[in-house]
C-alpha cells in the first residue's frame, strides 16, 4: 500500500509539474495581446518579449488621419504600422546612436526597424529604430562657418538657387573622384553630399560624406596659346569661338603631341593652336580661369610655308630650304632636284628659288618641322610700277619707268584686267604714249635677262583730258572734271 | 509375455482446433510477426515517400548535411575522419559511411534511409524484448512494439538520414542490456551495457543524460545485489569508465579538432542563426521549458499514448518502487528531462510547437525520442497481473478474468493503433509537417534550382560555398562531386579562399541573407565584381547569387607582400 501511495505521489508530482507547466504557458500565451488594440494591455516584460515580433522596411508614406506609416519590406510587402502614445522612436545615425526623437523623424524614405505586435490589419509598434533617409544635397559652396573645426557648416546654393545648410559630421569622407580630397573646402566649389535631416536641429542636414564634383567626362577645348608657364606647368589658351580663356594644367600623365610625334613645350610658341582634352579641375579654380587638367594636348601642325631664309645645295640639283614659318617656327624643306616649282602662274625650277621668296610646300612630312617637298609654290612679290608706254607688242607692253627712266617689259595674260581712269576697259585702250600704272609681280628672268619684267595683273591707264570749262566752273565741279564719263575718252582721244 | 505398446492417445474432439488457435496466437505474438509487420510498415512508408512529386527523403534541411558529412570522409578536398565535425555527434554519420560511397544512394538520400530503417527494426525488436523482459508476457510486448512501429512520426523519421533513428536504437540497446543485467546480473552483461552506453553517447547529447543517470542506477543495483565497499566501487568504476568513454572521447575530439574541449556547447556558426532570438521563449523558465517539451512529446505520440503511458508509469512505479530492477524504464525519460533542462539553461535550439508558438514549427521531432518510454509504460499497463492468474487458479469462477483481461489488452492494442490513424487523418504528423510546409519547401526548391543550374553550367574549378543554412542540398542536387566544393570544413583552403577567392576558386555561391561567406558580399573581388562576375541570381531575397571568375589575371604584379594564401 505504501508503495502504491509513493508511486502515486511521484507520478502525480510529475503529472502535476507537466500540468502546471502547460497551464501556465497556455495562460500566458492566451494573455498575449495579439488582438489587443493597445500596447498598454501588455502583460509582464517576459511575455512582452515573447510576443514582440520584429519587422522592418522603408517608409512609403504616412497614413492619413492616423498616427502611422506605410512601410515596404525587402520582399515588397507593404504593411501598415501604427504608432501608439508610448511608442519609442530611436534615431540612429553614425555618431548618434539611439537618439530619442519624435514620430516626425520617421520620414518618407527612412528605414524603420520595428518591434511590436503583429495584427492582421496593422503592426502595432512598440519600439521603432529609425535609420534616416540619406538624400543627395548638392550645390556650390557659398558660405562656410566654422571652417577647420570638427563640424563645418556649409551653405550650398543649388542650381535653382535654393540655399541649404549642411553640417559636415566629424570624420565625414571628402572625396574627389573616389579619392580623398586633402585640400580644404572653399567657396565656389561644387559638391554633393549624402545627408540626413538632423532631428535635433531642424533645417540643418547632416552630411556623412562629401563628394567634390569633378566632372569625369572629358572636355575638349581648342584655342591659341596666350602664355606658357613652364615653371608651374600651365598654359593659357584662348578660344575665339567660345570667347573664353582656359588654364591648362600639364601633369605628368599629360601627352603632348604634334601630329604623330611626341612634343613638348619647345614645340609650341604663343600663337600656336592647341587642342586640349581633359577634365575640368573645379577644385582648383584659384589658379586661373577655367582650369583643365590636360590628358592630351595636340599642337596644331605649323603651315609648311613661309619665307625662305637660307638655301643649301643638295645632291642632284636639289636644295635644302630653311624657311621661317608664320609664327617663327624654323622649317626644313628637302627639295629634290626635279621638284616642280610654280612661280605665281609660271612653271619654274628649283634653282629659281631664292632667299626671301615666300613659298608654300606640299610633300611628305618627315618630322615635326621637316618635310620633303613634292611641289613648291612661290608667291612672287606684288608691286606697282608706272611709266609711259613706249611700245606695244602682242602680250607685251614696254614702258619707261617714271621713276628712273628704265625700261620695264610688262607681260599681259588673259587674266590681266584693264582700267582707264578707274573704269574697266579692254586691251584695245592701251596706246603708246599713255601713262600706265601696272600692278603685278616680277617675271622670271627670261630671254631679256637684263631687262626687268613684270607679269601684269592690272593695267591702269591714266588719260589726261583737255577741258574747255572755265576755272570757276572747274572749281565748282572738280569731281566731274577729274572723272569724266567713259564716253568722253574716245572723244578726247 | 505380452507386451503392451503404448498407443497414441486418440484425438479429443475440439482439442485440435484449440491447439491450432493457440499456435496461431502464439505465432502472431511472436517477435518475428511483429518485425514482419514493422518491416511492411517501414517499406510502405518508403514506397510512399518515393512516389511523391518531390524528394521527401531530403525534405529536412539537415538531411543533406548529414549525408555530406559522412560523404566527406572519403570525398572532399581534405578527406578524413575530421570531416565528421565537432558539433554533431558522429554515430549517425558513421553508420551511413558504407552507403554514402555509392553516388546514387548518396544523392537520393537512400544512403541515410537504409541505416535508419535498420535502426527502426532494431528499435522495434528491442522494445518488444524490453516489454517482454518487464512483463514476461508477449501481448504487452506486441502492444509496445506496435505502438512504436505504427507511429507515423516514427515511420517518417526512420526513412530519413536524421539523428533520431540512431539515438533511439542505441539508447534502447543500452537500456535493454542494462535491464537484462539488472534482472539477471553477471559481470559480462555489465561490461556489455557500459559499452553500449558508450556507443549511445555518440549519437546525441540527450543520451549523455541517460549515461549520467545510469550511474546511480548501477550503484543501487550493485548495492541491492549485495556488493559492498571495494567490490561495489570497482564494478561501478569499471562501468563508468566504459560507459562514459564515449563522452570523454568526444571532449578529446573537440579539443584536438577545434582546440576547445567544449566547442560543441558554443559552435562558431551558431552566432548567425535566428534561433538565438527564440531562446527567450524558454530560457530560465522551467515551466515553459517543461510545457514546450511536453507538447513536443504529445504532438509526436498523441493524447491516447500519453494517457496510457502515464497510467502505465503509475502502475510500473507501484510495482517496482525504488527497486533497481525497474529503474531502466526511468532512464528512457531522461532525454525529455534533458531537453527541459537545456531549454531552461540555454533556450536553443528551440522547440517551437504550434500550440504555444504560433510561428513556424521547429524541432518538434525531438519528442519522438520519448516514444519508447510511453510505449513500454503502456505495455506495462496492459500486463496481466499475477493476481489474476492466482485468483483463477484458486477460484475456478474467476478463470474468465483472464479472458476479460485479454479483452482489455486487445482494447489497449486497438487504442494504440487507433492513435496513428487519428494522427494521419487529422494531418497532425508533425515530423512530416515541419519540413513539408510551403515556405520550407520553397526554400528547398530554391536550393534545388541553384544546384541544378550550377550542375548545368559548371565548367571546372573549385566552388566556394558556405554549407550553413541548408546549402548542402545544393551539392546533392548539382550532381557535382563533394571535392569540388570549398566549404567550412575545407580547413585552410576555406580561410584562404575567403581571403582571396580570385586565387583559389572559380565559382562563388553566396546566400543572399548571409551565411559563412557573407564577408564576400561586400568584398571588392566578388561583391565589387573585380575578379568575379555575377552570372546568376536565383530566388528572391532568400535565394543565392552565383559568381564566376572573370579573366583578370592573378596575382597582380604590384603585389609586393604576398600572404601565405597567395
Amino acid at each position: 500500500m505504501r508503495r502504491i501511495l509513493a508511486a502515486t505521489i511521484v507520478v502525480g508530482a510529475f503529472a502535476l509539474f507537466i500540468a502546471l507547466a502547460v497551464m501556465t504557458t497556455l495562460r500566458a500565451e492566451a494573455k498575449l495581446p495579439t488582438n489587443s488594440a493597445s500596447l498598454l494591455d501588455m502583460g509582464n516584460l517576459t511575455q512582452l518579449r515573447v510576443a514582440l515580433v520584429t519587422t522592418g522596411g522603408q517608409v512609403l508614406s504616412r497614413i492619413p488621419n492616423a498616427n502611422g506609416v506605410l512601410i515596404q519590406d525587402r520582399r515588397g510587402t507593404i504593411r501598415r504600422v501604427l504608432f501608439g502614445a508610448r511608442t519609442v522612436f530611436l534615431w540612429h545615425h553614425t555618431h548618434d546612436r539611439d537618439v530619442l526623437v519624435g514620430a516626425d523623424a520617421a520620414e518618407i524614405g527612412a528605414h524603420l526597424s520595428i518591434s511590436g505586435l503583429s495584427r492582421p490589419d496593422a503592426f502595432l509598434a512598440f519600439k521603432v529604430r529609425i535609420q534616416p533617409h540619406h538624400r543627395a544635397v548638392g550645390g556650390i559652396i557659398v558660405g562656410i562657418a566654422g571652417a577647420g573645426t570638427a563640424s563645418e557648416l556649409l551653405s550650398l546654393s543649388s542650381k535653382r538657387g535654393a540655399i541649404s545648410a549642411v553640417r559636415l559630421m566629424p570624420g565625414a569622407a571628402v572625396t574627389l573622384n573616389g579619392r580623398p580630397f586633402a585640400r580644404p573646402l572653399v567657396t565656389g566649389l561644387r559638391i554633393t553630399t549624402a545627408a540626413v535631416k538632423d532631428p535635433l536641429l531642424p533645417g540643418i542636414m547632416r552630411a556623412d560624406s562629401v563628394k567634390v564634383l569633378q566632372p569625369t567626362k572629358a572636355q575638349r577645348v581648342g584655342g591659341l596659346i596666350r602664355t606658357i608657364d613652364t615653371i608651374r606647368d600651365r598654359i593659357t589658351i584662348y578660344s575665339k569661338t567660345q570667347n573664353r580663356t582656359y588654364t591648362i594644367e600639364v601633369v605628368q600623365t599629360t601627352k603632348i603631341t604634334l601630329s604623330k610625334w611626341k612634343a613638348g613645350y619647345a614645340d609650341m610658341v604663343p600663337g600656336d593652336h592647341l587642342t586640349v582634352s581633359g577634365t575640368p579641375d573645379l577644385a582648383n579654380t584659384s589658379i586661373g580661369p577655367n582650369p583643365i587638367i590636360a590628358k592630351t594636348i595636340k599642337i596644331s601642325s605649323p603651315t609648311f610655308g613661309g619665307t625662305i631664309t637660307a638655301i643649301a645645295p643638295a645632291p642632284s640639283g636639289g636644295a635644302v630650304l630653311t624657311v621661317r614659318a608664320r609664327r617663327n617656327h624654323m622649317l626644313r624643306i628637302d627639295v629634290p632636284g626635279q621638284t616642280p616649282v610654280l612661280y605665281g602662274t609660271q612653271a619654274a625650277h628649283v634653282p629659281d628659288l631664292f632667299v626671301g621668296a615666300k613659298i608654300s610646300v606640299r610633300g611628305t612630312r618627315l618630322g615635326k618641322f621637316e618635310e620633303q617637298a613634292t611641289s613648291i609654290r612661290v608667291y612672287p612679290h606684288l608691286h606697282t610700277v608706272g611709266g609711259a608706254i613706249v611700245a606695244l607688242l602682242p602680250g607685251l607692253i614696254r614702258i619707261t619707268s617714271s621713276t628712273d627712266g628704265s625700261t620695264i617689259i610688262i607681260h599681259t595674260t588673259p587674266d590681266t584686267k584693264y582700267y582707264s581712269n578707274g573704269h574697266a576697259t579692254t586691251a584695245a585702250a592701251v596706246k603708246v604714249g599713255l601713262h600706265a600704272r601696272i600692278y603685278g609681280y616680277d617675271a622670271l628672268r627670261g630671254e631679256q635677262k637684263n631687262i626687268p619684267s613684270l607679269i601684269a595683273r592690272r593695267v591702269s591707264l591714266i588719260i589726261r583730258t583737255h577741258t574747255t570749262h572755265s576755272t570757276k566752273k572747274k572749281k565748282a565741279t572738280p569731281t566731274k572734271a577729274a572723272r569724266p564719263p567713259a564716253t568722253a575718252t574716245p572723244r578726247a582721244g | 509375455m505380452s507386451s503392451q505398446v503404448a498407443q497414441p492417445a486418440s484425438p479429443i474432439l475440439g482439442s485440435q482446433p484449440r491447439f491450432a488457435v493457440e499456435r496461431l496466437v502464439s505465432a502472431l505474438l511472436h517477435v518475428r510477426s511483429v518485425l514482419l509487420v514493422s518491416a511492411a510498415l517501414i517499406a510502405g512508408t518508403l514506397w510512399w515517400c518515393l512516389h511523391q512529386s518531390y524528394n521527401v527523403l531530403l525534405s529536412y534541411a539537415d538531411v543533406p548535411t548529414h549525408l555530406n558529412l559522412a560523404r566527406r570522409v572519403s570525398d572532399d578536398l581534405h578527406p578524413g575522419l575530421g570531416q565528421l565535425g565537432a558539433y554533431w555527434l558522429p554515430l549517425a554519420h558513421v553508420i551511413e559511411l558504407p552507403f554514402v560511397w555509392i553516388d546514387a544512394l548518396w544523392r537520393s538520400g537512400l544512403a541515410g534511409t537504409i541505416p535508419s530503417m535498420g535502426c527502426y527494426l532494431l528499435s522495434v525488436w528491442l522494445i518488444y524484448r524490453l516489454a517482454e523482459l518487464a512483463t514476461d508476457q508477449k501481448m504487452p510486448a506486441v502492444i509496445a512494439a506496435l505502438a512504436f512501429a505504427a507511429n507515423p512520426n516514427v515511420l517518417y523519421l526512420h526513412v530519413l538520414a536524421m539523428f533520431e533513428p540512431a539515438i533511439i536504437a542505441s539508447m534502447l540497446l543500452a537500456v535493454y542490456l542494462l535491464a537484462r543485467w539488472l534482472r539477471f546480473g553477471g559481470f559480462a552483461p555489465l561490461v556489455g551495457t557500459a559499452a553500449a552506453m558508450s556507443v549511445a553517447c555518440t549519437s546525441r547529447y540527450e543520451i549523455w543524460s541517460v549515461a549520467l543517470a545510469s550511474a546511480p542506477v548501477v550503484a543501487l543495483a550493485l548495492w541491492q545485489q549485495g556488493c559492498r565497499a571495494a567490490r561495489l566501487r570497482a564494478r561501478l568504476l569499471l562501468y563508468l569508465l566504459l560507459a562514459w568513454y564515449g563522452m570523454a572521447l568526444w571532449v578529446i575530439w573537440n579539443l584536438s579538432l577545434q582546440g576547445d574541449p567544449i566547442y560543441f556547447l558554443h559552435p562558431s556558426f551558431n552566432k548567425g542563426l535566428n534561433e538565438a532570438a527564440l531562446a527567450v521563449l524558454t530560457k530560465r523558465q522551467i515551466l515553459r521549458a517543461g510545457a514546450y517539451v511536453f507538447y513536443s512529446v504529445k504532438d509526436n505520440a498523441g493524447w491516447i499514448l500519453i494517457a496510457l503511458g502515464a497510467a502505465g508509469l503509475w502502475r510500473f512505479a507501484t510495482t517496482f518502487g525504488l527497486r533497481a530492477r525497474g529503474m531502466w524504464l526511468y532512464l528512457l525519460i531522461m532525454p525529455a528531462a534533458f531537453d527541459i533542462f537545456y531549454l531552461w539553461f540555454k533556450g536553443t535550439p528551440p522547440i517551437t510547437v504550434p500550440e504555444l508558438y504560433p510561428g513556424a514549427p521547429g524541432n518538434i521531432r525531438y519528442g519522438v525520442v520519448s516514444l519508447p518510454f510511453l510505449c513500454l509504460a503502456t505495455a506495462y499497463l496492459a500486463c496481466r497481473p499475477e493476481l489474476v492468474d492466482r485468483a483463477g487458479a484458486a477460484v475456478r469462477a474467476l478463470v474468465p478474468l483472464r479472458w476479460v483481461w485479454g479483452l482489455g489488452q486487445l482494447a489497449v492494442l486497438g487504442a494504440v493503433l487507433l492513435q496513428p490513424i487519428k494522427l494521419v487523418q487529422s494531418h497532425q504528423v508533425v515530423s512530416f509537417n515541419e519540413p513539408n510546409r510551403p515556405d520550407y519547401l520553397a526554400q528547398q526548391r530554391v536550393r534545388t534550382a541553384t544546384g541544378q543550374w550550377l550542375g548545368r553550367h559548371y565548367d571546372g574549378g573549385l566552388i566556394l560555398m558556405s554549407t550553413f543554412k541548408g546549402a548542402d542540398r545544393i551539392i546533392l542536387d548539382s550532381g557535382l562531386e563533394d571535392h569540388s566544393f570549398v566549404h567550412e570544413g575545407s580547413q585552410n583552403t576555406w580561410k584562404c579562399a575567403l581571403k582571396r577567392p580570385q586565387r583559389w576558386v572559380r565559382w562563388v555561391v553566396l546566400y543572399k541573407r548571409g551565411d559563412g561567406a557573407v564577408s564576400l558580399v561586400n568584398s571588392q573581388s566578388v561583391g565589387g565584381r573585380e575578379y568575379f562576375r555575377l552570372v546568376k541570381s536565383i530566388g528572391g531575397s532568400d535565394g543565392y547569387w552565383i559568381f564566376r571568375r572573370n579573366s583578370k589575371p592573378w596575382p597582380p604584379k604590384h603585389l609586393l607582400h604576398p600572404s601565405p594564401c597567395d
